[in-house]
């Protein structure tokens, strides 16, 4: 066999490997599509089909026109939104004071948020909750949107941290000659410059809010102010499930945080780098 | 990246405005170091204090009935559900760690190669990764449904098994389920970081390798798994730690069960606090936790520290 032939064999080979591995990968994502979309309106049919023969939206339909669904969206998009209009501003704060002032008080705040974020959140919600029970804010979204922005501060500002890193600071010396304060060369030049990492710092805070569990369980008693992962995880305490409702639900959940992965996915590497961005 | 080599930069030119420097410096801190202080530091203190105190439902703290005492490391100690709960911990941890690891390897390995469609294919790899837990968990518990579920069929299928296995009402079956859901949204994470270090691997390593007559299995065991090494060392401490946290998948698919052998010590902390109501006793499990947890970030932050400071 030629060398080209051969290159051509090995090619083949390699895409059919990596073809077989992606599906086998993004299987649980496939299955709970099929099951959603299950023409019989009921999942509990046996066997499976791996492949449908027809589909039908309408578990889709019957999640959407029920109240508390869309309700729980509106929730999970307010907490959200107004978690990362409060983290990603004090996260970008800290993270360039990280980047730049490496003096006494501030390299060890750096190292507290470090720590931070690999503390069991298990542990933190009781005392959490008392706290939140004291102030009366529970059941309320403010409390959650806290939370939530607390225990996101440290992935978030270590990630800013990274990205002004790489940003020389001859730009900075320029505009502080030209007489401004650290605060406009912050304002004005730095964050122009670091809006690509902005993005990414706010798209991963939105995955983490969006997905957040225990604070939400905890912290939100009435099922009228519950975010979407409880309500999800209600339906199956019912006696019995409507896995084709449940998948709907949940694939409807998770559309909007793969469209962000996609944008986000080549900050990754970088956010990565700086320091391990693991929920 | 700063080094110490290089004079502080900002305070060149205005040796006179140091103090000022510094005041910059914490209040562009100030507003996270509340919050935190707020959220977590202050939380912290206060399951430390009563951690030491026999608090059984949601009492008041300034006025407690008992001083403090070890009563509730004593009993925790004592305890055999602690200790099945720490050993299911460690092997929760160790084994999706490995199986994590092992398609994160594998699958890095892979888009590492050339071949049409590898954008797409790396997509597609990582698409678990910002799947939420809860998610994940619910697509498992209904993939492993007992009568319904998918992999039940295929196992029957495949005459793997001879009659359906129930996942959720024996221990290594329920243990297998919950750790395939969190390895399948943990193995992202891996196939990242070393696919980044596999491209930071120079060409030239591998072209003179094969100058030298290396086979590619000897290259893969001389170049390229020493390259990783380091990676893959604080790859799995970084998850580790994500797993020894990870609350939401175990409590989601199996509640701890069956009969509490799918307990980890997170998962236990909040049944003893928020199902029990033995808020006392659940915080000295959360500080044993948060012991482990803190040993295991000081290897992290010894290897940070080198790097970003």
């Amino acid at each position: 066999m030629s060398a080209r032939s051969r290159r051509r064999v090995r090619t083949a080979l390699l895409t059919a490997v990596v073809a077989a591995v992606c599906m086998v990968l993004v299987f649980p994502v496939y299955w709970g599509f099929v099951t959603s979309v299950n023409i019989s309106g009921s999942s509990l049919a046996y066997p499976p089909e791996l492949i449908p023969s027809a589909i039908s939206f309408e578990s889709y339909r019957r999640i959407l026109s029920g109240g508390s669904v869309l309700r729980w969206f509106a929730n999970s998009g307010f907490v959200t939104l107004a978690t990362i209009l409060l983290a990603v501003p004090v996260a970008s704060l800290a993270g360039y004071s990280m980047s730049r002032f490496k003096f006494f008080g501030v390299r060890e705040a750096g190292g507290f948020l470090l720590v931070a974020r690999m503390l069991p959140s298990t542990l933190l919600i009781i005392p959490i909750y008392y706290l939140f029970a004291r102030a009366g804010m529970l059941n309320n979204h403010f409390a959650l949107v806290l939370a939530n922005t607390t225990f996101i501060l440290p992935f978030a500002s270590w990630m800013m941290k990274g990205f002004f890193d790489s940003i020389p600071r001859e730009l900075e010396e320029a505009a502080l000659i030209d007489g401004g304060n650290t605060l406009t060369a912050f304002w004005r030049i730095v964050i122009p410059i670091s809006l690509p990492g902005l993005a990414a710092t706010t798209i991963y805070c939105s995955i983490l809010s969006w997905g957040e569990f225990i604070f939400a369980k905890t912290l939100l008693t009435g099922s009228d102010k519950w975010t979407v992962p409880i309500g999800l995880t209600s339906f199956v305490q019912e006696y019995t499930v409507r896995w084709d409702e449940v998948m709907a639900a949940a694939l409807t959940f998770v559309v909007p945080v793969i469209l962000l992965f996609i944008v986000l996915e080549r900050y990754l590497v970088q956010g990565l780098g700086s320091g391990g961005v693991k929920g | 990246m700063y080094t110490d080599r290089k004079p502080p930069l900002l305070g060149r030119w205005k040796p006179g405005l140091k103090l000022s420097r510094r005041l910059t410096a914490y209040g562009f801190l100030a507003p996270a170091a509340i919050l935190v202080c707020l959220i977590i530091a202050y939380p912290l203190v206060v399951a430390a204090t009563i951690s030491f105190h026999d608090i059984r439902i949601f009492q008041s703290l300034s006025n407690l009935a008992d001083s403090a005492n070890l009563e509730n490391y004593r009993r925790l100690f004592a305890n055999d559900a602690f200790w099945r709960a720490l050993r299911t911990s460690l092997i929760y941890v160790v084994v999706t760690n490995a199986v994590a690891l092992f398609i994160g390897l594998s699958t890095a390995l892979l888009l590492n190669q050339r071949f049409p469609g590898r954008n797409v294919a790396r997509m597609l790899v990582m698409l678990p990764w910002p799947v939420p837990g809860v998610v994940a968990a619910l697509a498992f518990t209904w993939m492993f449904n007992t009568s319904f579920g998918v992999i039940n069929y295929l196992l029957l299928e495949l005459n793997l098994v001879n009659a359906p296995v129930a996942w959720f009402t024996s221990t290594i079956p329920a243990f297998i389920a919950v750790i395939a859901a969190t390895a399948w949204q943990g193995y992202p994470f891996f196939t990242i970081m070393l696919l980044a270090a596999l491209q930071a691997i120079p060409g030239e390593l591998y072209e003179a390798a094969s100058v030298d007559g290396a086979n590619s299995r000897q290259s893969f065991w001389r170049i390229t798994l020493p390259a990783l090494r380091p990676v893959i060392g604080i790859s799995v401490l970084i998850s580790s730690l994500w797993v020894l946290r990870n609350f939401d998948i175990i409590y989601v698919m199996t509640g701890g069960g069956p009969s509490r052998r799918t307990e980890t010590l997170a998962v236990q902390i909040y049944v003893e606090s928020f199902e029990y109501l033995k808020m006392g006793y659940a915080s000295s499990i959360g500080m044993v936790t948060l012991v482990i947890a803190l040993a295991l970030a000081f290897f992290y932050l010894r290897y940070i520290g080198k790097d970003f400071y």
